[in-house]
């Protein structure tokens, strides 16, 4: 805790140099960072906080994980067995369809 | 005249799989067992899709039978450019997120406690991470892949179904945007929280096993 206020103040501090952003400026530009979007002299600045801010860096890591822990999830999901009245309601609806 | 149309299209464009021609053919016809077939070739996928972007399973067999009744009516204007099961999956996404929006009004859940901590100096809060583990490592670990289910299913409708066809499905965001009705910029945000909130459920599933 102690050292994280002392991170914090030191981070207040690096905010007045030039070329410094807070954690709050980085998140609102993580999307287009991520999507090769920002320009030069924009990346430049993000991927200096990020040199400079761990929580950040281990904010990304852990952003990006969640993200390829969720595709792997998903895609290793078991395709499920299609209810046989689900089938059977599905072919009567088209039956009814054609009738009407 | 309908199988005549889709052979034009397949001269036109070529076939984009050999038997589906076949099984479009059958479907115009109206064949006996034909429609019957793609119920057992593609309903499992679909009640699988279905599922993962509403999360739960009689909404999403209501989808999936709503899809299967638009593709009964519409099989006349399947025009082959597309493989079949792409054209049905579109016509399911559609089904689902009508589906979403009208639930929506009941799905208060809110965001805001899921999103990223800051202090006074707008400094952020994080966790200690001793390392970060791998997504293979993470998935290989018991029970964990049902967590990461788990916490997709608790995001709230309208985030979760962006984050699962912009970053599952690879729709793009001028794509998502349109079946939204949003802006590209409130696509962006709504991606960026519903991934930060999956981030912060999931933290104490990642951090679990990492030395501190």
């Amino acid at each position: 805790m102690i050292i994280r206020r002392q991170k914090s103040q030191i981070e207040k501090w690096l905010l007045k140099m030039p070329l410094m952003i807070s954690c709050r400026d980085f998140e609102n530009f993580i999307i287009q960072y991520l999507e090769d979007e920002l320009p030069w002299n924009k990346r430049f600045i993000i991927n200096t906080h990020l040199k400079v801010c761990k929580e950040c860096r281990d904010y990304l890591d852990a952003y990006r994980l969640s993200m390829a822990a969720t595709k792997g999830a998903l895609a290793q999901e078991e395709l499920p067995e299609v209810p046989e009245d689900l089938v059977k309601a599905i072919l009567a609806a088209t039956q009814n369809g054609k009738n009407d | 005249m309908g199988v005549i149309k889709l052979i034009d299209t397949y001269v036109k464009y070529g076939s984009p799989v050999d038997d589906q021609i076949n099984i479009v053919a059958d479907l115009i016809a109206g064949k006996k067992g034909a429609f019957e077939g793609i119920i057992r070739q593609y309903g499992a996928r679909l009640l699988l899709k279905a599922t993962q972007m509403l999360g739960n399973a009689p909404d999403a067999e209501e989808c999936v039978q709503e899809c299967y009744l638009q593709v009964h009516r519409n099989i006349s204007s399947f025009r082959g450019e597309a493989n079949l099961y792409s054209w049905m999956y579109r016509i399911l996404v559609n089904a689902c997120l009508k589906k979403m929006k009208a639930r929506a009004v009941n799905n208060s859940t809110s965001i805001e406690s899921l999103l990223p901590d800051f202090d006074e100096n707008n400094c952020r809060i994080e966790p200690n991470w001793p390392s970060i583990p791998s997504a293979e490592e993470i998935l290989r670990r018991n029970h964990t892949k049902r967590q990461v289910l788990a916490a997709i299913h608790s995001l709230p409708d309208s985030y979760r179904d962006i984050l699962y066809l912009r970053d599952i499905e690879g729709y793009n965001t001028a794509e998502v945007a349109q079946m939204f009705s949003l802006s590209e910029g409130a696509i962006k945000v709504r991606l960026h929280r519903a991934r930060s909130a999956l981030k912060k459920i999931l933290e104490p599933v990642f951090l679990e096993g990492l030395e501190q």
